[in-house]
């Protein structure tokens, strides 16, 4: 069950950002389903950001009404100890935000649920989703 | 003629053993590099397993259960963690991991020598010697230590290297992220779109030749040899008699710093000969000091304290490297005892565990101190002062 994010019933922008928390090289990609079941790719973390996203713009609450807002992040631990990459796992943190909902501003953070570890390719792959209502 | 090419190094090193079986101080240069885990250092000791709790839950688990198997001071512990993994950091990144510091669009500002102070360890350990051992008292030891890469300064050129690198592999990883369209059919978030996820994702990243090499050679610079680096430890141990608190005393104190200057003799504006270079001019300093109580009955204890100097100017120049090398024995009980080695060695590089060694000098001894010998030697080469970075 994706989280929630309560939007405004008028035409008010909505905007997000992310910030990941790792020792790593991370990229981010969010993507938007709308209601209609289409999905497209969001611009993608800056490179010199690693993997967090900057405060930007999503669209308008009309329009974002049952849309399905995800961050999909990949981590490479090159350079890590073989000895240090589950603490660098446990230690990853990702925040996301969103602004301009019915309650304001709202965070949504990373749960262990939601990130899985390829320790042969020292690699991390993260997934959020949170639904718009 | 080929008899005797073979012969003649084995014929002294022979020698060599014989009369290097003579020194009654060994000490070597090694000996005084900062050690990985001081307390077990310190303690002699090198346990097999070395536990390394990755969480403060199972660092406190793991102190709790050795001290309840002991019932008081835990005997034979073996414990070692750097606080640094044992905490999420808040706003961490690759940059800050690096010491390096970039503005806004990913170029290199500046870099933070202390840096390398995030690798900090601690290591607790214990040994437990019974009365039948050399005391005729059941003795527990329990040593503390900690390490520290002090300061690390590294050329400017290799971490705008970095720096670029890291935005390569960022770029290309989005890429990567963005291309995946086989997961649509799960839902985000869920177990099975982040296993599809992150298994066709590992996929593409073993396909990707351009991403392999950029992986390679971020690693390759990010761990070339600083320019100067600084290494500390301290370790402090206590004996405690018959498993009865107050009867302790401190059993040895020591202190270890290493200090390392290493130039490339490639030019440092070619990154790629500075990668591949295996020339260098190094030069080390190291200082141990180490205070000891030595008893034979847990009664009388005496004091022992002695500080060592060693230094070294070497130049590597790929399979051959020069040394001269000196170490001085400072007794602070006796000055009597004082003593210093000073020699030149020539090794070469048969495989890369395998050495031919040359030393010539003078040994501790006042008297028959003429070091000439050659050798092999395995494991040990012209590196091994270099202390990888982190």
């Amino acid at each position: 069950m994706p989280d929630q994010f309560v939007l405004k019933k008028d035409n008010s922008p909505v905007k997000y950002k992310a910030e990941v928390s790792s020792i790593g090289n991370a990229s981010t990609v969010p993507r938007l389903k709308n209601k209609t079941g289409e999905t497209k790719n969001l611009q993608p973390s800056p490179p010199a950001k690693n993997g967090s996203i900057p405060k930007r713009e999503l669209g308008h609450s009309n329009e974002l009404s049952a849309a399905l807002l995800s961050y999909d992040t990949a981590i490479l631990l090159d350079n890590i100890p073989d000895a240090q990459i589950e603490q660098a796992f446990t230690n990853l943190i990702i925040k996301y935000t969103l602004f301009g909902g019915q309650d304001g501003d709202k965070e949504f953070i990373l749960t262990a649920a939601e990130k899985l570890l390829f320790k042969e390719q020292k690699l991390i792959v993260a997934s959020k989703a949170i639904q718009l209502i | 003629m080929k008899k005797t090419f073979l012969l003649t190094p084995l014929f002294h090193f022979l020698i060599t053993l014989a009369v290097s079986g003579q020194s009654t101080v060994e000490i070597e240069m090694k000996d005084l590099i900062v050690p990985s885990s001081p307390a077990f250092s310190l303690l002699d000791n090198n346990p097999k397993t070395i536990e390394r709790p990755g969480t403060i839950k199972a660092l406190a688990l793991n102190l709790v259960n050795k001290a309840g198997e002991s019932g008081g001071l835990p005997k034979n512990l073996a414990l070692e963690f750097a606080p640094f993994w044992l905490f999420k950091t808040p706003g961490m990144n690759i940059y800050k991991f690096n010491g390096i510091e970039t503005d806004d669009e990913g170029n290199f500002k500046k870099q933070h020598i202390f840096s390398g102070l995030r690798s900090t360890s601690i290591s607790l350990g214990s040994i437990f010697k019974d009365s039948s051992k050399t005391i005729p008292v059941d003795v527990n030891y329990l040593a503390y230590g900690i390490r520290a890469n002090l300061i690390n300064i590294r050329s400017k050129k290799i971490l705008q290297e970095v720096t670029k690198r890291i935005v390569d592999i960022n770029t290309r990883l989005s890429e990567a992220i963005t291309n995946l369209n086989g997961c649509t059919k799960f839902t985000p978030g869920t177990p099975e779109y982040l296993k599809c996820f992150g298994e066709s994702l590992s996929k593409s990243l073993k396909n990707d030749s351009l991403m392999k090499i950029y992986r390679a050679e971020y690693v390759s610079l990010a761990t070339i040899r600083p320019l100067f680096s600084a290494d500390l430890a301290f370790a402090s141990s206590t004996a405690f008699g018959n498993n009865i608190y107050s009867n302790h005393h401190v059993y040895r104190t020591g202190a270890w710093l290493t200090l390392a200057l290493s130039k490339p003799l490639a030019k440092s504006s070619d990154i790629n000969k500075q990668l591949k270079s295996r020339n260098y001019i190094n030069a080390y300093g190291m200082l141990r000091r180490m205070n000891s109580n030595t008893t034979k009955d847990f009664s009388q204890f005496t004091k022992n304290r002695l500080l060592d100097l060693g230094g070294r100017i070497e130049i590597e120049l790929d399979k051959v490297s020069f040394s001269v090398e000196t170490i001085r024995r400072n007794d602070q009980d006796n000055k009597n005892l004082n003593t210093g080695k000073t020699v030149g060695i020539i090794q070469y590089r048969i495989s890369e565990t395998l050495y031919f060694l040359g030393t010539f000098g003078k040994d501790f001894e006042k008297v028959n101190n003429l070091i000439a010998l050659f050798g092999i030697n395995w494991g040990f080469g012209s590196n091994a002062l270099f202390q990888k970075f982190r």
